[in-house]
């Protein structure tokens, strides 16, 4: 039955609970901005393809393998082994080149994360609501590192899986144990650019300038240190993330570059003499990136 | 009447494809005038014609009688404060107004002596020798004030000189704004807040959409709004049921209410006969009346009807 | 439980004591925050809000302290801040849901109370706009929006009124009133329009120079001036002042051009005025006994002390 009644529209107390935690929106904010932005589905569609070339590499290298029924022994180069490579160098090559694509990805999405903020005069706005430093802190670095994880430690674990699911019987235990090492240097490499992106971010004033600081830096420190190593100035390549990163990798999975579809990739050189310093410039990078956060999160907001 | 201190003659301006102002047709002359209308309705763009740094599309635009964009001299008899916030931030209060009065083609001892008077004026004599990025927005106001009258202009354009200014600093300028008009200089000026304008003058024009929707007296165009009469209210000591079946014969009268033993409230058309009529009705019968309130004749009750009708 | 207490709050910026050993209490509906530019009303906000840690003192804001639970405070406190600060690149719609998420809410119980403020205050289909393209109304709307989206029990506005024309102001102090008398949140008003206070709030704050000169009601500050009354007239009329003269009363000229303060000789009652308008032709539109306005109040409490 309808009751005759007059309802008024006006100011409503909301009771219920609020149970989200504030980190979250936050980075949520940052893909949903980026999402908008042509630049990131471009370049998402290059990481996109980066990935299905790996995999093609990898998929038909072990199909190759399980068909000619060749011995799963690693170093015992054979004639299909020095023209498809190995599992391991495909996840190495694909860590690397993917690090570079994903810079591009995470600079288009990241550059404005704290910039932007700054600009539009936002933190009043965030501060004056039940959230911390920490709680800013952590959300914009969780939106900036989904990203280089989506597209650069997720795929990698996917190629792993991949690899393990259709290598040939005897092969697959050699390959269990290398998820360790092909995820973990992933994630070393989301972590530099997370760190990197947010505290380029966090110095800068605009995006764009941001966003073009941090792709052209990346190329241009890893041309530079390339061509000064080349010159005999060993130490220079220590300053390349990119260069420290491959290192990493490469001695992570223990590959040398031999067969001849990575001889075909662009650019793959030595990499730096010790694994163990080029580890230490990877943290060094990621520390001045939260560094630079911390000081301009203490600089624009006095408490809280 | 002689020359009209500003005229604009079918006044068109057109930003691109965006309507500023359109046709307007209107003549100012000394005293206050306030300049009301909503937000984007071409305020300011009437006061950038009328100083010479807009040329209209089409119309004709008079200061003092000459067109103020083509014949420059004569926006030397204009003082004009404009909305935008913009100084050489450097300088000192009286630094500032003392060189744009020097522009004005004064002699660097009568700028200083002006200058120095001026500061006196707007109440910025101690305040003045601060740097202006070290002032308050009271004190900026207040500053470039005193740089549209420092040289004696005979028409002062002032877009919201009261903006940001705190409440002390609000008083001063609106009594300055009236002393200004009283000394029969054309004083056109902005505001958003109704009551200050009442404090400043009583003669008011009205744009809406870019066009001229009202000018005049507020109290006469109040009362051009015959399908919004009047509401008075009106206490008084002796029979208040009584005294309002006589109100009742008052001409104009719409209806009485009694709203308690000594209070009443009647409708009228026309406020200025009630103000007459009812306190010798009141006389005549033996009643004190001892207040007599018509809230809803003021500017802010015309400003509502005008934006609310077409 | 009072809405603020706070008791003896000092804070320094470098040479400026911004506030200067604030102690008060305060209760109400709705409080108007007034002082001259640089009184300490933004630095008193801030504090409240836990924004800001006073160099000394106790800051209590509905019955929490501001130091020790700041979190707490805030998702309790509604702010709007002065000024063109917003969440870059995003719709207003956006913008108030995101304060909302920030307070703890779901997506979607944001979203629709987000859509329900942004009803009450008024902003149509262009909550679907970026910020970026807003007029000031618009983003002063956005802001007090963002304020109350999380039903905080006290919202602080600074300045909310200021660059709006008269319609939107009225309707946003009608906003006030509305939360006022519907339950919604308590409302501290800082503002330089006395007249916005005066219609809005039922108490004060005076402030000047980082200490406290009134708190407490409005009705207060509001004595009858006794043997003091208000006249206007429809128009400018000097006249007046004559014949009231030549009846025995005093006239000073009001707040306005066609203003008058009258003051009667004693035994006197308005039917004097009366016959003095009659007898000088002049219509006498409002009579009534001065009351002090508040900004008679405001100035009388600030030059108390200023010398």
């Amino acid at each position: 039955m309808m009751r005759d009644e007059v309802h008024a529209i006006g100011y409503r107390r909301l009771e219920g609970p609020r149970p989200v935690w504030p980190g979250w929106p936050i980075a949520r904010t940052l893909w949903v901005l980026g999402w908008r932005r042509r630049a990131t589905k471009m370049s998402l569609m290059a990481c996109f393809g980066v990935f299905g070339v790996h995999g093609v590499w990898l998929v038909s290298q072990l199909m190759a393998r399980r068909y000619l029924n060749l011995g799963p022994r690693r170093g015992l180069l054979t004639g299909v082994d020095r023209v498809v490579g190995s599992v391991h160098e495909v996840l190495a090559a694909y860590v690397s080149i993917q690090f570079f694509v994903t810079a591009l990805v995470i600079a288009v999405v990241a550059s404005g994360a704290i910039a932007d903020d700054r600009r539009a005069g936002a933190f009043e706005l965030y501060f004056s609501r039940p959230l911390t430093r920490l709680h800013y802190a952590l959300g914009k670095l969780l939106g900036a590192g989904l990203i280089p994880f989506g597209t650069l430690v997720f795929p990698t674990f996917v190629l792993w899986l991949t690899a393990v699911g259709i290598a040939p019987p005897g092969m697959r235990s050699e390959l269990w144990w290398l998820a360790v090492p092909a995820v973990g240097s992933a994630a070393l490499g989301a972590a530099t650019l997370t760190a990197g992106i947010i505290g380029l971010s966090a110095l800068g004033e605009r995006s764009l300038t941001v966003c073009t600081a941090f792709v052209a830096g990346l190329l241009l420190m890893s041309g530079v240190c390339e061509g000064l190593v080349e010159s005999g100035f060993e130490a220079w390549g220590y300053l390349s993330p990119e260069r420290d990163l491959r290192t990493v990798v490469d001695w992570l999975l223990q590959v040398g570059h031999d067969s001849l579809s990575a001889s075909l990739l662009p650019g793959r050189p030595d990499g730096n003499g010790s694994p163990a310093l080029s580890l230490l410039a990877l943290g060094a990078w990621i520390a001045a990136g939260l560094l630079a956060l911390t000081w301009r999160i203490r600089r624009e907001v006095r408490a809280g | 009447m002689s020359e009209p201190h500003l005229s604009a003659r079918n006044v068109s301006k057109l930003f691109g494809p965006v309507r500023a102002l359109n046709d307007i047709d209107l003549q100012i002359g000394p005293g206050v005038t306030g300049l009301l209308g909503p937000n984007g309705s071409g305020k300011s763009t009437l006061m950038k014609l009328f100083a010479g740094e807009l040329l209209p599309d089409e119309g004709d635009v008079r200061l003092l009688g000459h067109d103020p964009f083509h014949f420059a001299p004569v926006r030397r008899g204009l003082g004009l404060c404009p909305e935008q916030d913009a100084f050489y931030e450097d300088l000192s209060g009286y630094d500032f107004v003392e060189a744009l009065t020097r522009l004005n083609g004064f002699s660097a001892a009568d700028a200083r002596a002006r200058t120095a008077a001026t500061m006196k004026r707007v109440g910025l004599e101690i305040y003045g020798r601060k740097r202006i990025r070290e002032m308050s927005r009271g004190m900026r106001q207040r500053t470039k004030i005193a740089q549209a009258i420092a040289h004696d202009p005979p028409v002062v354009l002032l877009d919201e000189p009261l903006t940001g200014a705190d409440p002390v600093a609000r008083a001063d300028l609106i009594a300055l704004v009236r002393a200004l008009g009283q000394e029969g200089r054309c004083v056109l000026v902005s505001s958003h807040v109704l009551h200050e304008v009442e404090a400043m003058t009583h003669q008011v024009v009205f744009i809406r959409f870019g066009r001229l929707r009202a000018q005049g007296d507020v109290f006469r165009l109040r009362g051009k709004l015959e399908d919004r009469p009047y509401r008075v209210v009106l206490s008084v000591s002796g029979d208040a049921r009584a005294f309002g079946s006589q109100l009742l014969g008052l001409a104009h009268v719409q209806t009485v209410t009694v709203l308690a033993d000594d209070r009443l409230e009647l409708t009228t058309t026309d406020l200025d006969d009630a103000a007459r009529g009812v306190p010798a009705l009141a006389q005549a019968h033996g009643v004190r009346l001892t207040r007599f309130t018509s809230p809803d004749a003021d500017l802010e009750s015309l400003y509502r009807y005008l934006v609310s009708q077409p | 439980m009072a809405l603020l207490e706070l008791t003896d709050v000092s804070k320094r910026y470098g040479a400026t004591q911004a506030l200067d050993a604030v102690s008060c209490a305060l209760d109400g509906r709705a409080i108007g925050l007034l002082g001259p530019n640089g009184a300490g009303k933004t630095t008193l906000m801030k504090v409240l809000l836990g924004l800001d840690a006073p160099d000394t003192g106790l800051v209590r804001v509905l019955g929490i302290d501001a130091r020790q639970a700041p979190t707490e405070v805030r998702g309790r406190l509604g702010y709007a801040a002065e000024g063109p600060g917003r969440l870059p690149g995003l719709s207003g719609l956006e913008s108030v849901a995101l304060a909302g998420e920030l307070c703890g809410l779901r997506r979607r119980t944001a979203l629709l109370r987000a859509h329900d403020m942004l009803d009450l205050v008024g902003l149509d289909e262009a909550r679907y706009r970026l910020v970026e393209t807003y007029s000031t109304g618009m983003h002063q709307r956005v802001k007090v929006a963002m304020a109350l989206v999380h039903d905080p029990d006290l919202v602080l506005l600074d300045e909310p009124t200021s660059g709006l024309d008269p319609e939107s102001r009225d309707e946003l102090l009608d906003l006030i009133v509305h939360l006022r008398e519907g339950g919604g949140p308590a409302v501290i008003l800082s503002t330089h329009l006395l007249h916005d206070v005066e219609r809005t709030c039922d108490a004060v704050l005076i402030m000047q120079r980082g200490q406290v000169r009134f708190a407490g009601p409005i009705a207060a500050l509001q004595q009858p001036a006794t043997g003091r009354w208000t006249v206007r007239t429809a128009f400018p009329a000097p006249a007046l002042a004559d014949a009231l003269r030549a009846h025995g009363a005093m006239a000073a000229p009001g707040e306005r051009p066609e203003a008058w303060t009258v003051t009667l000789p004693p035994g006197a009652d308005p039917t004097l005025i009366w016959q003095a308008a009659a007898s000088a032709q002049i219509s006498v539109v409002h009579l009534a006994p001065q009351t002090d306005s508040l900004e008679q109040a405001f100035l009388g409490a600030i030059k108390e002390t200023a010398s």
